[in-house]
């Protein structure tokens, strides 16, 4: 069964790349892209429930570091395996980032290895 | 009290003296001093002509001379005359009288052999002796250094008795830092670990404290008193009163009490800080440090999870529920904080911080650091006399 894949940035070069990326190499992934996080609750609210999402940090509309505080006030959502995918890369952040993301991605990053990444936070959450 | 007298101990007491005043002087200096006084204090105290110092023969043995008759006479008036005749000596030798010649004195009273010793009522010596150091007060102007190096140690070897020497040295310089704006001379006390002993600090204070005000002096040490005992936050204001009054010793007691220093009666501020707050202000702190690296709103999510996942092996986190409302959090503590033990209120404390660290890396340090700056010297000491360890915390984290 193919994986959800959500991710959230307000790149849209980026969104584009990851969704081709994945969707386009590997059969396990479909991906929703959200221009932010406003984007991102509308697509939930939708009932639209990935089985993981890939957050960026540093967007203008609603920074990564709170749309994870909002997720986690949802019942349904607050399991939802976060993976932050950002190009901050000072120690506080990640720092902070690691002690409820299941993986902190900087960028850039290949296709492959992100790939792989989430493949190993799958593995690690159904083994 | 009895105030018998014995001829005997009194020769004792004159032969110390004399041998202490000779040190400084000379045999002869001494035994012509002593002679002078004795005849100038006759006209006062009649029963002097039982005692004769012979200024031409030199053997201890045969230099003081004290006839059995004085045993008759009132042991109060031989008391006071003593103490004239040392309160004279001092005078006579000015600078000579250092405050070593007291020490020297007291020692030596101690030493006098145990004939003498039992011969002498224990009470009558032990009046002398004080009285005869209240006396030099006002004789000699006030030993300030070696009190306020007395109180110092006093005070740190309290505050050794819940932190580490290290920690009770930063302590002490911490207060006197707070103080320095209204004492400026305390910046010329040096607080020096002696390199032969293992965790023994030296006190050194400058010879300029001596010219500082004798009522400025006496508010600067009440002032340095009531910090560290507001510092160490005793449950019981008494206890530390206590605590300092037998680490101070008798004397010093008399010299505070002297420059009317309420030693009996310090204005102990109690700590009406509970666990409770402790814990609140650890919680407030954490958050502040996350949410100004993160987002206000992220670091409370945080927090909500970390307390989570320590909650099961610390029990004490069942008694806090974090609330998310709005933009803000609230924290609410059940019974059960404040009775805690020492040891889970502590243990719990660290794995939350430790919670926090874990991926920090080269910034652990830091972190702790600023946690510390956050929490103010206050709680951190709170928490310390709880017996958490920073400094262990740090080298943990390095």
């Amino acid at each position: 069964m193919k994986k959800k894949i959500l991710i959230i940035d307000d790149n849209p070069m980026i969104l584009f790349s990851v969704k081709e990326g994945l969707e386009g190499k590997y059969d396990s992934f479909i991906v929703e892209k959200a221009l932010g996080g406003k984007e991102c609750f509308e697509l939930l609210h939708k009932g639209i429930i990935p089985d993981l999402i890939l957050l960026d940090i540093m967007m203008p509309d609603m920074n990564g570091w709170d749309v994870y505080a909002r997720l986690q006030e949802d019942e349904t959502w607050k399991h939802i395996p976060i993976v932050f995918l950002t190009a901050k890369t000072d120690d506080y952040s990640k720092g902070f980032g690691k002690l409820v993301c299941k993986d902190y991605i900087e960028k850039p990053i290949e296709i492959r290895e992100l790939a792989q990444r989430i493949e190993e936070v799958f593995e690690k959450k159904e083994g | 009290m009895k105030q018998d007298v014995d001829h005997s101990a009194v020769k004792a007491i004159l032969n110390v003296l004399r041998k202490k005043i000779a040190r400084r002087t000379s045999e002869d200096a001494a035994a012509f001093m002593l002679s002078k006084f004795i005849e100038e204090l006759k006209p006062k105290y009649e029963f002097l002509k039982y005692i004769s110092i012979n200024q031409s023969i030199y053997s201890e043995s045969d230099s003081i001379w004290v006839a059995p008759e004085l045993n008759q006479a009132n042991g109060k008036q031989v008391f006071s005359a003593l103490n004239e005749l040392m309160e004279k000596s001092v005078a006579e030798m000015k600078e000579k009288a250092d405050f070593y010649f007291i020490r020297e004195f007291q020692v030596a009273f101690e030493n006098i052999d145990e004939i003498h010793r039992s011969e002498i009522d224990d009470a009558f010596l032990d009046e002398m002796q004080h009285e005869y150091l209240v006396r030099r007060t006002h004789t000699l102007s006030l030993e300030k250094n070696q009190l306020l190096i007395n109180v110092i140690h006093s005070l740190l070897s309290i505050i050794n008795t819940s932190f580490s020497e290290k920690k009770s040295v930063e302590l002490m310089e911490q207060s006197l830092l707070e103080l320095l704006p209204k004492f400026p001379f305390f910046h010329s006390i040096d607080i020096i670990k002696n390199p032969e002993t293992k965790g023994y600090y030296n006190v050194e204070i400058s010879e300029s404290v001596q010219k500082i005000p004798t009522y400025l002096f006496a508010d600067s040490i009440n002032y340095l008193m009531i910090k560290i005992g507001t510092k160490l936050s005793f449950k019981n204001p008494e206890q530390f009163r206590m605590m300092l009054k037998q680490k101070l010793g008798k004397r010093n007691i008399e010299l505070l009490r002297k420059l009317s220093i309420p030693i009996d009666n310090l204005s102990i501020v109690v700590s009406t800080i509970t666990k409770k707050d402790i814990m609140h202000r650890v919680i407030d702190s954490i958050i502040i440090i996350i949410g100004n690296r993160t987002s206000h709103y992220f670091a409370v999510a945080v927090i909500i999870k970390l307390i989570n996942d320590v909650k099961k092996t610390h029990i004490l986190y069942e008694t806090i529920q974090l609330q998310k409302t709005n933009e803000t959090y609230s924290l609410t503590f059940l019974d059960g904080i404040e009775s805690s033990t020492d040891e889970q209120f502590r243990k719990s404390i660290k794995a939350l911080i430790e919670a926090v660290g874990t991926h920090l890396g080269a910034k652990k340090k830091d972190f702790i650091k600023e946690l510390k700056k956050r929490l103010g010297n206050e709680y951190v000491s709170l928490l310390e006399k709880k017996g958490f360890n920073f400094h262990i915390l740090e080298m943990k984290f390095n």
